[in-house]
């Protein structure tokens, strides 16, 4: 099966409309395949949040469409309300000082 | 394999006035960079963020010398 790009640009914006909180990463949650998409799932979970995942590294192209979309040059990248929040180190800042779980709790 | 001084470099040229220190992380394309800047002031992290990386947004991603950028930003009056 041969996707397109623009097929692909339409799962990413789909992605980042249909869930409030929206990450993508290298890897799966379950399995992160980059400790900065590791590090940024931990802090998710442990704001109890539900999230939804997409791995980035199936395709280039992913990575690609996605960061034309955002402006944002690196994975992981996590949106919330359709908005992006930042990469790994904005996360983790959000998340030690308490921010994130209130951010991801006031977007479900 | 980036060259530290001149990512301070292209980081000072972008936020004339900050205070900017790049240290490697490993291996030489995971960096860690610290910028206090007066042009943070009133930006969120998101957007303070943004300033650091389209200073070095040439250097920045795969099979650039930048692999990754640790980036950490406060904002200095």
């Amino acid at each position: 099966m041969i996707i397109t790009e623009d097929e692909i640009r339409q799962e990413i914006l789909d992605s980042i409309q249909q869930n409030h909180v929206m990450l993508f990463m290298k890897g799966t949650p379950e399995m992160p395949r980059c400790g900065f998409s590791m590090q940024t799932v931990a802090c998710l979970r442990d704001t109890g949040a539900e999230f939804a995942a997409m791995d980035i590294l199936p395709d280039p192209r992913i990575r690609q469409v996605l960061s034309e979309h955002s402006g944002w040059p690196t994975i992981p990248q996590l949106f919330v309300n359709g908005e992006l929040v930042g990469g790994c180190d904005i996360v983790t800042e959000l998340h030690e000082s308490g921010q994130l779980k209130e951010l991801v709790n006031a977007a479900a | 394999m980036a060259d530290i001084a001149q990512v301070e470099q292209l980081i000072r040229t972008a936020l004339p006035g900050a205070d900017v220190r790049v240290e490697d992380m490993a291996g030489g394309d995971h960096l860690y960079a610290q910028v206090r800047a007066p042009q943070f002031s009133g930006l969120s992290l998101l957007e303070q963020h943004r300033l650091v990386n389209q200073a070095v947004d040439h250097l920045l991603g795969p099979g650039r010398p930048i692999h990754a950028l640790k980036i950490k930003t406060e904002a200095t009056a």
